[in-house]
């Protein structure tokens, strides 16, 4: 009985260590990424709301009320202004944290491999959607099983400004993920 | 001095109580170890499906919807997406690729779908995987078809075999095109995926099938025949879904909305990981609920083993008295009986194991064929092990019960002569 | 024992197989005394008959002389080692090492074959495998050693329990308590299921054999005709309720 319990206790003990070392890498590992948030991911001299009201002043407002091919015109001008908002190199080739929610793109069985993260949930319903400096692109090399993408996420991995095609496409946020942890 | 040999040659002289016992544990092994399976298995086969598309778009209806009768080939479209709309989107210059894809029509309860080159250039399913011929071409005429593999295989078709198509997506239609068949031009390698049980053919070729349709009902009288259809102008007038591949991914918001506020027609622009993503979160609770249901099934298997063995002590107490005469202590007897119960957990474990993959193996022809998911056969995965290491920990654990029970009794029956 | 320090070890031969000083037992409080014994002992190398009519404890002094059961007053003291006071786990360690038991009847395990029955005790305790009158070079020879001073059949040995009669399986329990010379032997009526003709043999050979290694044998039996093969007798007192057991 006692010799069956001391087997039970070094094995308890090798457990605890094992996870105790499992922990400490994990800590070493965060302490080096930067924690960024989705304002700094905006170029700080860009003013976006300035730029808008500039637009929409050009139009009366009586005639906008109306609805009409006014209307659809500054729409489609502010839409167009929205997709061109600038990039920030400030994190280039940096090892980032950062908060979001998940939009998954490409699955591997049931884990996630590729998806877009964006600063609130229902990207895909809100009007208007985030404009592409408020999304990151993110590949991760092992995808990760996500239960409920209602809750926001941690990736943290190295950040990249690079164009995603490379004739047509602008350059845009792309982040290759090492790990995901659970936003608390 | 052995006693695992000792315990175990016990227990052999009680084989039919064990045996039965054995069986119990290694059926509730067997339900957990499959419920998980064909869990994870259903999974990988709907993510298996589509790989590489952004946005999957559609004449407006749910999300989810769109997703599992475009896909998945499971439901039916509410309505079509005019030819015209489709050119306007698909000319928007942040998109790389369109499949554009037409949906309604059957062979023989396969179902058939028209398309163009492009569902041959950009389709992709798994970890980006193109289709490809295992025999023959793509077509490149009207009346050409291409079919899956399981298609060919179940209907036992040849390259130059020719098809008659139905009208809707039944198993059998009173309305058959049957004054049109189609000529079998290719056959594609398995993918897995509903691909497989499905019938390519040009959008030209479902116009062509409905000229002498008018409203649903075929036209009586003399129908156009081949020649004259060829002659006309079969650009078709709507498709029901186009897949969508953009320049960059970050682009897919931006389209998605201008698609969803599109004027001209209702129409739905969905991202298909995430729409999988919320097949999965609805799914859930049937799966989680599978699970938990399987769990109590195995503590069922756990309590039974024990009450059995704590009900084979009254014959036993000859036994164990000789044991005690012997010198045995009250943690040999203990022993002992958690030998017994680890037994019946290493073994129960391992027939339990050998009986999933022969379940797994003998229900997946009929599972592959129905509902085309493929039931793999391998290791349990890492949370799986987990529980599974638990369960034999806890089955040699409860054997402390009974010994325990073994042991209280041989003290009241000292090493008496009247047992 | 004593060791004085840096002499030599001495071993001293205890004196008495056991000793019983003041036993007063019963299986609960507040109900009749079962067993009530100012005095009872033996010398070593003799054999002891204890008789009494049913319900006068005889199972449970076998039990408490056995270490299984421990009285609530009174001392035991076995081979000269205090025996009622040590904890349960030195009973029975000396019980594996200095005693062989034999029952009624169903002394045998019935999934291992004769021999390897017979082996058990030596495979279990060190003691007894280093017993002093090892007759042979291997575990087996001793046991088939000791089956043949019992009188059984060498066919015999390598079958399953249930071809043998009841005398055969009275005398492989015997073999088996007598393997590694045990110092002291315990039999709980051996011979109340024999049939006369058997119960004179078997007597005859457990009484020689004992002696033979000078094992003590403590003898219970309700059949006062086998008194003339001890060299003691002791007479157990029905309780003046007549406790049933």
């Amino acid at each position: 009985m006692f010799r069956k319990l001391h087997t039970l206790s070094v094995v308890t003990l090798c457990l605890f260590a094992i996870t105790a070392l499992n922990i400490g890498v994990a800590v070493a590992k965060t302490q080096d990424y930067i924690p960024v948030s989705w304002g700094q991911l905006i170029p700080a001299d860009y003013d976006l709301e300035a730029l808008e009201n500039d637009l929409i002043s050009q139009y009366e407002s009586e005639s906008l009320q109306r609805g009409g091919a006014e209307a659809d015109a500054l729409y489609a001008q502010l839409q167009s202004l929205q997709e061109n908002a600038p990039m920030t190199k400030e994190y280039n080739e940096t090892q980032i944290k950062i908060p979001g929610f998940v939009v998954p793109l490409e699955f591997d069985g049931d884990k996630i491999t590729h998806f877009l993260l964006v600063p609130y949930y229902g990207a895909c319903i809100h009007t208007p959607p985030p404009p592409p400096n408020q999304i990151v692109y993110v590949i991760l090399q092992e995808g990760v099983q996500i239960d409920d993408i209602y809750y926001p996420v941690y990736v943290n991995g190295l950040m990249r400004v690079e164009r995603q095609d490379s004739e047509l496409g602008a350059a845009g946020y792309t982040l290759y993920g090492d790990s995901i942890e659970p936003y608390i | 001095m052995n006693w695992i040999h000792l315990a175990l040659k016990s227990l052999w002289n009680r084989k039919t109580t064990a045996l039965l016992t054995l069986l119990m544990v290694s059926v509730s092994v067997c339900l957990l170890l499959s419920v998980d399976r064909i869990r994870s298995d259903t999974r990988n086969s709907f993510s298996n499906t589509l790989s590489g598309s952004d946005l999957l778009v559609g004449a407006r209806t749910g999300s989810l919807n769109l997703l599992l009768y475009s896909v998945f080939r499971m439901g039916n479209a509410t309505n079509n997406i005019s030819w015209l709309s489709y050119q306007e989107l698909k000319s928007h210059p942040d998109i790389a690729w369109t499949i554009p894809i037409s949906l309604g029509d059957s062979h023989r309860g396969f179902r058939v779908i028209g398309t163009n080159d492009d569902y041959l250039l950009h389709y992709q399913y798994g970890r980006q995987r193109a289709i490809e011929l295992q025999q023959g071409v793509w077509f490149n005429d009207v009346f050409e078809v291409v079919l899956g593999s399981e298609v060919a295989r179940q209907l036992d078709y040849n390259i130059g075999d020719n098809v008659v198509v139905a009208h809707g997506g039944g198993s059998t239609s009173f309305e058959k095109h049957d004054d049109r068949p189609f000529q079998v031009v290719g056959i594609l390698a398995p993918t897995g995926t509903p691909i497989d049980k499905s019938l390519h053919i040009p959008l030209e070729g479902i116009t062509a099938l409905h000229v002498d349709w008018q409203s649903g009902v075929k036209r009586q009288g003399q129908a156009t025949s081949v020649v004259d259809t060829l002659a006309m102008d079969l650009r078709p007038e709507a498709i029901t879904v186009f897949l969508v591949g953009m320049t960059s991914r970050l682009k897919v918001f931006s389209f998605q909305r201008m698609v969803n506020d599109f004027r001209p027609e209702p129409l739905l622009a969905v991202i298909p990981g995430a729409a999988l993503q919320e097949l999965w979160q609805l799914i859930a609770i049937a799966e989680n609920a599978l699970l938990a249901v399987s769990i109590m099934v195995i503590i069922t298997g756990l309590i039974g083993m024990v009450t059995v063995i704590i009900a084979t002590l009254n014959e036993r107490r000859r036994e164990i008295a000789i044991f005690r005469a012997l010198g045995a202590r009250r943690e040999t007897l203990l022993g002992l009986l958690m030998i017994e119960s680890g037994f019946y957990g290493v073994v129960g474990l391992v027939t339990g194991y050998l009986l999933h993959i022969m379940m797994m193996w003998l229900a997946n022809a009929y599972v592959q064929s129905h509902y085309g998911i493929a039931l793999t056969v391998g290791w349990p995965n890492e949370s799986m092990m987990y529980i599974l290491l638990g369960f034999l920990l806890t089955a040699t654990v409860l054997g402390i019960l009974p010994g325990y029970r073994a042991y209280r009794q041989s003290l009241s029956d000292g090493l008496s002569a009247n047992l | 024992m004593r060791r004085g320090a840096g002499s030599p070890k001495l071993f001293m031969t205890p004196a008495y197989a056991f000793e019983l000083c003041d036993l007063v037992f019963s299986w609960k409080k507040h109900t009749p005394v079962t067993l009530d014994i100012p005095s009872l002992s033996l010398p070593l190398g003799n054999s002891l008959f204890i008789h009494g009519a049913s319900g006068s404890g005889k199972s449970t002094l076998l039990n408490i002389l056995s270490g299984v059961l421990v009285a609530q007053q009174g001392d035991v003291m076995l081979l000269n080692q205090p025996f009622s006071a040590v904890s349960n786990r030195k009973r029975d360690q000396i019980r594996s090492d200095h005693l062989g038991y034999i029952f009624q009847q169903f002394n045998l395990l019935p999934y291992l074959s004769v021999l390897e029955n017979v082996l058990l005790p030596i495979k279990i305790s060190a003691v007894r495998r280093r017993g002093h009158s090892r007759h042979s070079k291997t575990l087996v020879d001793e046991a088939k050693h000791w089956l043949t001073q019992l009188k059984v059949p060498e066919s015999l040995f390598q079958e399953k329990i249930s071809r043998l009669s009841v005398g055969q399986q009275q005398r492989v329990a015997a073999a088996r308590a007598l393997i590694g010379s045990p110092e002291i032997i315990i039999a709980d009526e051996p011979t109340s299921s024999l049939d006369q003709k058997n119960v004179d043999n078997f007597m005859a050979v457990l009484v020689e054999q004992c002696s033979s290694i000078g094992s003590s044998l403590v003898f219970v039996s309700h059949d006062l005709n086998l008194l003339p093969y001890f060299d003691a007798s002791f007479a157990l007192q029905t309780s003046p309720l007549g406790n049933d057991l």
